[in-house]
C-alpha cells in the first residue's frame, strides 16, 4: 500500500483534480454549496443583531453603547442555556464563547460545526466513484501508484475545502467586521481563526470518510447516498435513543467524530489539541482503509 | 530473444465465471504480436490485468523484466490503449496529455512539447485545445492512441486499435503501428484478422479463456498445401477448369470475383516449386491472368476458425 509512494505524483494529481474539478463544475457546486450553506447560517444570526444595532441607533445610542447591548444580550442567562443546551457544554465553556470570545462569531461557528459534516459530504462524495464507473482513472492507473492516485484525489478535496472555508470565513468576518463594527480586529481575527480550524479540523474525517465511500463503488450517485446514510444515520440514530431512553450517550458520540466538535472551540488550549489529534485520528482511520480497499479493487 | 512481455499461469475470475485459465505465453521484444479471440474469449481482460486495471487471481506479468504490480519502476516506458476508458469531457485534451507526460516524469514544458508531438503524430494537431466532448469518436480514438504514444515508450498495448473508425482512420492507424516495427514491440488486439496477418509477425489465439495457440505467424498459418491467389482480373471458367485439371492441384475454391484458393495434392516442397510454376504457367502463360499476389499457407482466418471450433465459409473478415 505504501510502496511506490511518490509526493511529485500525489500533488500532480490533487492540483489536476481541483483544477479539473473547476473547470467541468462540480467543483464551482461545491464552493457555491459551501458559501450558500455557510452564508445563511451567519445570515440568520446576524440579522437579529442588525436589527438590535438599528434600534439602539434610533434610541440614540453610540455604537459602544448598541454593543454593550449586544452583549448583554448574548450573556443573558437565556442565550447562555440555549447554548449548553445545544452543545452540551459546561457553564465555563459556554461563557468563555459568549463572554471572552465575540459572541456572534462563537454562535454563527457552532451552528456551522452542526451543519458541516453533511456540506463536507456533499463536496467530498466523487473523490473516486464517478471515475470508477466511467474507467477515467485508466489512463492514471498506467503512470502511477493506486495509492498516489487516492491519495491526490484526497488532497485535492481538501485543497477545495480549506479554499471554500477561507472564502466563507472572509465574507463573514468582512461582514461582521466592517458592516456591523461590534468587535475589535484582534478578536475578529482570534476568533477567525479559532473557527477555520475548528471546521477544517472536523471536515478532515468527513472528507476522508466520503473518499473510502468513494472507492467502494463505480457510480457516483451511490456515493452520494451513502456518504449522507454514514454522516447523517448514526447522529439522528443516537438522537433518537437519546430522546427515548435519557441514558447517558455520550460515549457512543464519541466513536464519531461528530462527538468532539464543540470540544474544537473549547477555551481550554489542552481541550482543543486533544480533539485536533482525534480528528486526525479519525482521519487517518478512514483514508487508511480507503486506501486499503481502493488498492485491491478492479478499476 | 529477450521477452518484452511475460505472462505466467495467468488465471482470472469474476466470482463463479473464469474469465482466464492458466494462460502463459511469451512476447518477444521487438515484435508486433498480435493476441486474438472470439468475443468473451478474454483479451481485454488479460490486457487489463498486464496494465493494471484487474489484478490476477492467479499467476503473474512481467513487463520489461518488472512485476506489473510496481507500475511506477515503468514509467515512460510502458503504454497501452485501453478499449473503453475515458477522458474528461470537459476538459482540453492537450491539458489531460499534458497532466499524463508529467506523471511519466516530464516538466511541464517538456510534457506540452511531448503532447503536441503526439498529437501531431496521429493527425490531431489543430484541435489540441478542444474539449475531450467536442470531439468525433474517431478523433477520441487517435487521442486514446496519443497518450499511449507519449514519451515514446518500449512497450505498448494497443486494444482494439481501429474498431469502431472509418476506413480511412482505421487505414491511418495502421500504418502508425507498421511505422513501428522495429523500434518498440507492439501487442495488438483485434477482431479483424486480415489486419493482424498485416501487421503482426506473432500472435497468440484465446478461447474461452484458454491459451490454444501461440506461434509466430508463419507458423500458424503455414500449411503446406495451400495456395492463396489474387488476380488483377476475374478468374475465368477455362482458367478455372484448366487449373483443376492440374495433377498437383487437388481442388480450387472461388473466395471472390479475382481470389481464389487452391489445395495442392504433394508430398514435398520440391514438388510444391514445380506445382507453382504449372500453376503461373497455366493462368500466365495459357489464359494472360497475372496474379497480383500468390500467399502460400492457411489465411489466418482459417487457422482461427479451425482452432476456435468456428466455422469457415471462405469469406473474410471485416
Amino acid at each position: 500500500m505504501f510502496s511506490g509512494l511518490n509526493l511529485r505524483h500525489i500533488r500532480l494529481v490533487g492540483s489536476y483534480w481541483m483544477r479539473f474539478s473547476l473547470r467541468t463544475g462540480g467543483g464551482l457546486m461545491a464552493i457555491f454549496l459551501v458559501l450558500f450553506s455557510g452564508l445563511m447560517v451567519a445570515h440568520l444570526f446576524i440579522t437579529p443583531v442588525e436589527g438590535l444595532i438599528d434600534r439602539a441607533s434610533m434610541d440614540g445610542h453610540t455604537q459602544g453603547e448598541a454593543a454593550d447591548d449586544i452583549a448583554r444580550v448574548a450573556e443573558s442567562e437565556a442565550i447562555v442555556n440555549a447554548v449548553k443546551w445545544i452543545t452540551g457544554q459546561d457553564q465555563a465553556e459556554v461563557e468563555y464563547l459568549l463572554r471572552e470570545q465575540p459572541a456572534l462569531l462563537s454562535v454563527i461557528w457552532l451552528m456551522l460545526l452542526l451543519l458541516f459534516p453533511f456540506v463536507t459530504s456533499i463536496g467530498s462524495f466523487n473523490q473516486t466513484a464517478g471515475d470508477i464507473g466511467n474507467r477515467g482513472l485508466r489512463y492514471l492507473l498506467l503512470r502511477t501508484e493506486r495509492s498516489n492516485i487516492y491519495l491526490g484525489r484526497t488532497l485535492g478535496t481538501l485543497y477545495f475545502s480549506t479554499a471554500s472555508l477561507i472564502l466563507l470565513m472572509i465574507l463573514v468576518l468582512l461582514y461582521v467586521g466592517l458592516k456591523l463594527n461590534l468587535y475589535s480586529f484582534g478578536a475578529l481575527m482570534g476568533s477567525g481563526v479559532q473557527g477555520f480550524l475548528a471546521l477544517l479540523f472536523l471536515s478532515l474525517p468527513y472528507i476522508t470518510l466520503c473518499g473510502w465511500v468513494s472507492s467502494l463503488f463505480d457510480s457516483a450517485f451511490a456515493s452520494l447516498a451513502i456518504c449522507l446514510v454514514l454522516v447523517g444515520a448514526p447522529i439522528i440514530a443516537i438522537s433518537a435513543i437519546d430522546a427515548n431512553t435519557h441514558a447517558d450517550l455520550e460515549w457512543l458520540e464519541r466513536l464519531l467524530p461528530w462527538g468532539w466538535k464543540y470540544e474544537l472551540l473549547s477555551g481550554d488550549i489542552g481541550t482543543r489539541l486533544t480533539a485536533y489529534a482525534v480528528m486526525l485520528g479519525f482521519t487517518l482511520l478512514f483514508l487508511l482503509l480507503g486506501m486499503r480497499h481502493f488498492n485491491r479493487r478492479d478499476l | 530473444m529477450a521477452a518484452s512481455m511475460s505472462i505466467q499461469g495467468l488465471g482470472k475470475d469474476f466470482g463463479r465465471f473464469t474469465a482466464l485459465q492458466d494462460v502463459s505465453f511469451e512476447v518477444p521484444e521487438g515484435a508486433i504480436f498480435g493476441l486474438l479471440g472470439p468475443n468473451g474469449a478474454g483479451k481485454t481482460t488479460l490486457f487489463s490485468i498486464a496494465a493494471g486495471f484487474l489484478s490476477a487471481s492467479r499467476g503473474r506479468v512481467e513487463v520489461l523484466g518488472t512485476d506489473v504490480r510496481e507500475i511506477s519502476a515503468l514509467r515512460g516506458r510502458y503504454s497501452m490503449l485501453p478499449q473503453d476508458a475515458a477522458f474528461q469531457g470537459g476538459i482540453p485534451v492537450i491539458e489531460q496529455l499534458v497532466m499524463f507526460a508529467r506523471l511519466n516524469g516530464f516538466s511541464y514544458d517538456e510534457a506540452e512539447a511531448k503532447a503536441i508531438e503526439a498529437l501531431e503524430l496521429v493527425g490531431l494537431g489543430d484541435v489540441a485545445r478542444r474539449n475531450a466532448r467536442a470531439l468525433s469518436h474517431g478523433m477520441m480514438k487517435r487521442v486514446a492512441l496519443c497518450q499511449a504514444f507519449l514519451g515514446s515508450p518500449e512497450l505498448m498495448l494497443l486494444d482494439e486499435p481501429t474498431a469502431g473508425l472509418d476506413p480511412e482512420n482505421a487505414r491511418g492507424i495502421r500504418e502508425l503501428v507498421r511505422g513501428m516495427r522495429g523500434q518498440r514491440t507492439v501487442v495488438i488486439s483485434s477482431h479483424n484478422l486480415r489486419e493482424i496477418q498485416e501487421l503482426c509477425d506473432h500472435a497468440a489465439i484465446l478461447h474461452e479463456g484458454k491459451l490454444e495457440a501461440c506461434a509466430s505467424m508463419d507458423e500458424l498459418t503455414s500449411s503446406g498445401t495451400l495456395v492463396r491467389i489474387t488476380l488483377g482480373e476475374p478468374l475465368t471458367d477455362a482458367a478455372a477448369a484448366d487449373l483443376q485439371a492440374l495433377p498437383q492441384v487437388a481442388s480450387l475454391e472461388r473466395t471472390g470475383p479475382m481470389d481464389f484458393n487452391l489445395q495442392l495434392d504433394i508430398e514435398s516442397g520440391d514438388q510444391k516449386d514445380e506445382a507453382l510454376k504449372s500453376i503461373n504457367k497455366c493462368l500466365i502463360g495459357t489464359h494472360d491472368l497475372v496474379p497480383r499476389s500468390l500467399n502460400e499457407g492457411a489465411s489466418l482466418e482459417r487457422r482461427f476458425l479451425e482452432i476456435t471450433g468456428g466455422l469457415y465459409d471462405g469469406s473474410s473478415s471485416s
